[in-house]
């Protein structure tokens, strides 16, 4: 039997075993009380029906000489007629025993008996013949003892030769059926026990591994138990850590309701100030705007400077040309006086008034000259001041510009600050909503923790309680191992 | 009206006055005699010039180069319906400073040979006679422009022109 099978696939396949024993049992008790009343049936039905038609032929046939003889003394008609009866009377039986024949021996004696029964008709035919014709009874008793007599002894012979066989016949059958029956019995002894013997085994097999199985199970029980009772105890201590948990829990969620109360109290004046800071970003992005509107302003005043800057520029340069002018002019008012001077120095004592004139005309264009490149340098230092305006103007009106745009930026912040402060109102609502719904919400939390405490206790006492039953489940177990190894002890 | 402003128009005023006063001033007494000397400028060096060398002074304006020209010509120039050649005055005189393309011609007096080319003529000083002419015999003695004078704007060089005007025609002759 394998090892892996449960126990309950072992005992049910003992089971069937032991149905399928009963079964050979119960086949071997059909077969041979079917062979027993066969036998008995053929019995019955042949050897005993056989024996009552050999008696009815030999009553036939002894009837048959009757009427012979009646119609030798009588010689009446009638005689004749019941003659013929017995003879299809004797017929009759000699076909049932020929048809209810079994053996070669049975068929043949049969036959035999039909042949004397024709011999002795014929012979009783013969005689019967001679007394109508004769009445010399002498002669007929004769002819009757010689030719009817002896044909009537062998038929009488050869049934009881029949009725012997058939006779004999009964008996082997009813010693066979006895023996069917005496087999039976014997076979169904022999199924018997070797079904009790299986059993027996199987019995032993399944109790010793049943005491094994149980012997490793209570083992576990018992290893088990002792885990569940540690555990037990685990959850027990665990059980009070929880209680006292779950109270201080119960403290803290009371500070954290007066906290969530404090935060509504706060988001209120949170939303407070966001109105007030509201209305102070309209107002601020108000101002903004001017204050735009204004630095709009200053830069068409700036772009307007820088215009007339630049056209001061073009004047400036249009006064260094004619200045630039004027210095050619003086250069060569300058050498024409060096060549009168020449010219002068030339003419002797003619010329040298002359040479005073060219001289002081030379003087003149040099100081021409001299106050040309000062105008030029002035006019160059008025230009690169213009220029340095116009920078700096340039600058202004981008410094403008980008402050426009930063006033842009200013009422753009102003206008997000407002949204914000809007958001942030609505926020600080939410907030002082979503605060009130948090205390009512931490007060039911606040219940349902103390609910959660009550629990801990009864879940500390059902521990206490499973701790108690696991030693007992322990002591069971224990108790239950001893038992086990004392049945396998014995 | 600003500081500028006022400073050219009081600068103005003055030269007016000074102008107009000018024919309203009585002779002023005899100077020492004095020379009246040309101040030049060529290759980054300044000189001097006697009045009394030159025939004119006239803008370099129209100067034809010569192919093929010696050293130192720049090329012809025309003065006063007069073809002259025209040389760097730097170059004649081998000075180490940046040659310049000369604005000037300093036209030699007499025979008016040539024009000397210089960069600059920044005005008229007058020397003492004496100076210059120890200057001058200096200067014919160097062969060129070694007699240092000096005036209000600092010493400079009095060049010979005729000296000048010697190497010149001496490098012309063939070797």
């Amino acid at each position: 039997m394998g090892s892996s099978w449960t126990f309950g696939q072992k005992l049910g396949a003992g089971f069937v075993v032991t149905v399928g024993f009963a079964v050979v049992i119960l086949v071997v008790a059909v077969y041979a009380i079917r062979t027993a009343v066969n036998s008995k049936d053929r019995v019955i039905d042949v050897n005993a029906r056989n024996l009552a038609d050999a008696g009815q032929l030999h009553s036939d046939i002894e009837g048959t000489s009757s009427s012979t003889r009646g119609y030798l003394l009588n010689k009446d008609e009638a005689y004749l007629e019941r003659l013929r009866e017995r003879r299809a009377a004797a017929k009759a039986n000699i076909d049932q025993l020929r048809a209810n024949s079994g053996s070669e021996s049975e068929r043949r004696a049969v036959d035999k008996v039909a042949d004397l029964l024709d011999a002795m008709s014929t012979a009783q035919d013969k005689v019967i013949a001679e007394r109508r014709t004769s009445t010399d009874m002498t002669a007929i008793a004769s002819s009757f003892h010689e030719y009817v007599q002896p044909k009537k002894d062998a038929i009488s012979r050869e049934i009881r030769t029949f009725v012997a066989d058939e006779e004999k016949l009964v008996t082997d059958g009813k010693r066979a059926s006895s023996d069917a029956a005496s087999l039976a019995i014997n076979l169904m002894i022999a199924v018997g026990v070797v079904a009790t013997l299986f059993a027996s085994g199987v019995g032993f097999l399944l109790t010793r591994s049943l005491g094994t199985r149980i012997g490793t199970a209570v083992n576990h029980v018992q290893s088990s138990s002792a885990e569940l009772q540690a555990a037990s105890n685990q959850q027990a201590t665990s059980a009070r850590q929880q209680a006292s948990a779950m109270t201080e829990i119960t403290t803290t969620i009371s500070e954290l309701l007066a906290t969530s109360k404090q935060i509504a109290e706060s988001a209120q004046r949170v939303a407070h100030l966001a109105d007030q800071a509201s209305g102070s970003a309209r107002g601020g992005d108000g101002a903004v705007q001017k204050g735009q509107e204004a630095v709009a302003q200053i830069k068409k005043q700036m772009d307007a400077i820088v215009n007339h800057m630049l056209e001061l520029g073009r004047r400036s340069q249009q006064i260094g040309g004619i200045a630039e002018i004027i210095t050619e002019l003086a250069e060569q008012t300058n050498i024409l006086a060096i060549n009168a001077t020449i010219e002068a120095a030339g003419a002797g004592e003619a010329g040298k008034r002359f040479g005073v004139v060219a001289d002081e005309i030379r003087k003149l264009a040099d100081r021409v000259g001299g106050s040309a490149k000062e105008a030029k340098g002035l006019i160059d230092e008025t230009r690169q001041a213009v220029n340095t305006t116009v920078m700096a103007t340039e600058g202004g009106a981008k410094a403008v510009e980008a402050g426009a745009r930063q006033f842009g930026d200013v009422a753009e912040s102003f206008r997000q600050i407002a949204d914000l402060v809007r958001t942030s109102n609505e926020a600080a609502r939410e907030i002082e909503l979503s605060t009130k719904q948090q205390a009512s919400a931490v007060q039911q939390v606040n219940g349902a923790v103390a609910e959660l405490a009550q629990g801990s206790r009864e879940t500390e006492a059902s521990t206490s309680q499973t701790l108690q039953t696991s030693s007992q489940l322990a002591t069971l177990a224990r108790d239950l191992a001893k038992f086990v190894r004392a049945e396998k002890a014995v | 009206m600003t500081a500028g402003g006022v400073g050219a128009a009081a600068r103005v005023a003055e030269m007016r006055r000074e102008f107009d006063a000018a024919f309203a001033r009585p002779p002023a007494p005899e100077p020492p005699p004095a020379e009246p000397l040309l101040r030049v400028s060529a290759g980054g060096t300044r000189f001097f010039v006697r009045l009394r060398e030159l025939a004119c002074v006239l803008p370099c304006t129209l100067v034809v180069p010569v192919p093929g020209a010696r050293r130192g010509l720049l090329g012809l120039t025309a003065v006063r319906g007069q073809v002259l050649p025209l040389y760097a005055l730097a170059t004649i005189l081998d000075l180490p400073g940046p040659a310049a393309a000369p604005r000037w011609i300093l036209v030699e007096a007499g025979r008016a040979g040539a024009g000397l080319g210089v960069e600059a003529v920044e005005g008229v000083s007058r020397i003492p006679e004496t100076a210059v002419r120890e200057a001058a015999a200096a200067a014919r003695r160097a062969g060129g422009g070694s007699g240092m004078l000096q005036d209000s704007a600092g010493p400079r060089d009095l060049l010979d022109v005729a000296a000048v005007m010697d190497v010149i025609r001496k490098n012309q002759q063939p070797a």
